[in-house]
């Protein structure tokens, strides 16, 4: 059952304690699921839950597990790729989140309608990410949804997502990110919430690089780098993150991408590395 | 030669998105433990709780990318993905097993006592307590779902029949046991 707010907007509140816990039917789930991705008080009651559910759950008695499962468990992992295997439970999951995913697929479709008018930037970069879902869905479709391919979707939705988060906050403050040598095609944009506490990079033109390795986002201050996190590219060289720094953006004189020094030990192309300066400009707003 | 020790568990978790196969090791060290633990308690067998442990670690890995830092921290995450998986086995054996008995039900005695007296034993007691004092806190009702829900797995269907309660009242039974317990936990955390 859904609830209402002083805005209108309807909560499914009586359900999410039991979401929290796994127990509601798939079909409630789903419906509880899909209003997640829109509402972010929802979430975050539901993760408050999940964490005293996690409690809950570590109060057991502290056992050791036997010293031959680590090594049992790191000798069966596969390569996230398209030969990565699923236990059959994972598999029967699977064909839950395939369903939410053609859920998603037309959500996924309206968002990026939705930032034509906020940037021509970031539409042209996010509309070629939405004509790569169509073309990936309908390749799955035709293939079966084979489930690595199928866990590739699921992962760009998630980023498109991420970014929806942003979207309908017109306050935030964008960041444009190039390459100092001006050559190459590669550039960024990085939009910053109003409390700089939250970020969403987002990149195109870029090499892929061979994972482990991803490029490091840094943070400059005063000449001084902090290290904000990591983000991957894929083989078309779009690569998306959302960014949790410690203290806010805009006390940060610029943001600058790296290639990980162990990947890349001369980095040097234009297309390799990007900065940004990041201005404030709320007071000016 | 990369030390994880010195990342948090955030960045553990990206990095196991990017494939870093030394990134989820680190995260067996820390997280290893808790979840064989809940594996072995809910269990009940040693075979079943390896095979559940090893199956949660690989969802971690293939999964990692879905997780998100606004839906709470990679600890819960981690702990949540392990009770599904554990769920999902106890679910699927149900079929085979004998149906629990509701009435004996004795919630508090499904969180056991402390056995060692070993530094970190002693912080998992005190962890314990605390939350032995959060569940005592609610109504005996209310304790019966939740544990009966965590621990056991069943929906909340299954509770209704079995208790012989309407399903509206488990539903309520649920979200007020889960809303109290977010508070106290919560408010025993900032303390």
């Amino acid at each position: 059952m859904f609830t209402t707010d002083s805005h209108n907007d309807l909560h499914p509140e009586e359900q999410l304690g039991a979401y929290a816990l796994d127990i509601l039917d798939q079909a409630e789930a789903v419906q509880v699921e899909s209003h997640l991705l829109a509402c972010y008080r929802c979430r975050d009651t539901v993760a408050h839950m999940q964490t005293s559910a996690a409690i809950i759950g570590e109060s057991v008695d502290h056992l050791e597990p036997p010293v031959t499962l680590h090594s049992r468990i790191m000798n069966s992992l596969p390569s996230i790729g398209v030969n990565a295997t699923v236990p059959a439970k994972a598999a029967v999951r699977k064909g839950f989140t395939g369903r939410l995913t053609k859920v998603l697929m037309p959500l996924a479709a309206v968002l990026i309608l939705a930032m034509l008018s906020y940037s021509v930037y970031i539409n042209s970069v996010l509309s070629s990410r939405v004509e790569s879902l169509q073309r990936e869905s309908a390749v799955l479709t035709r293939w079966g949804k084979l489930a690595a391919q199928e866990s590739q979707v699921i992962d760009r939705l998630n980023e498109l997502r991420a970014a929806s988060d942003f979207l309908p906050e017109t306050e935030s403050t964008d960041v444009i990110l190039e390459s100092p040598s001006s050559d190459g095609n590669s550039g960024g944009i990085l939009l910053v919430a109003d409390d700089g506490r939250r970020a969403m990079l987002m990149v195109t033109g870029m090499r892929e690089l061979v994972p482990p390795s991803s490029y490091e986002i840094w943070l400059v201050r005063q000449g001084k780098s902090m290290w904000a996190g990591q983000l991957k590219v894929d083989s078309k060289g779009w690569g998306a993150v959302t960014l949790h720094p410690p203290e806010p953006l805009f006390e940060f004189d610029m943001v600058r991408l790296t290639p990980a020094p162990s990947s890349d030990p001369a980095p040097g192309r234009g297309d390799m590395i990007l900065e940004g300066r990041i201005v404030d400009n709320r007071i000016a707003r | 030669m990369i030390d994880y020790q010195d990342f948090d568990d955030h960045q553990l978790m990206h990095r196991v998105t990017l494939e870093d196969k030394g990134a989820l090791e680190a995260i067996y060290t820390r997280y290893g433990s808790s979840v064989y633990s809940l594996a072995m308690y809910m269990l009940k067998q040693e075979a079943l709780a390896e095979e559940a442990t090893q199956d949660i670690f690989l969802n971690i890995w293939l999964k990692a990318a879905s997780y998100r830092t606004d839906r709470g921290e990679p600890r819960a995450w981690i702990m949540s993905v392990a009770h599904h998986k554990i769920v999902d086995v106890i679910r699927s054996r149900r079929r085979t097993l004998a149906a629990t008995d509701p009435d004996g039900y004795e919630t508090l005695e499904l969180l056991p006592s402390a056995q060692t007296s070993t530094e970190e034993e002693v912080e998992r007691k005190i962890e314990r307590e605390r939350i032995l004092k959060a569940v005592a806190t609610l109504p005996p009702p209310q304790q019966q779902v939740i544990m009966m829900a965590y621990f056991e797995g069943y929906t909340q269907s299954e509770m209704s029949e079995l208790l012989k309660q309407p399903l509206g009242t488990v539903k309520t039974r649920v979200r007020l046991a889960m809303q109290k317990l977010r508070l106290v936990i919560e408010g025993d955390v900032h303390d």
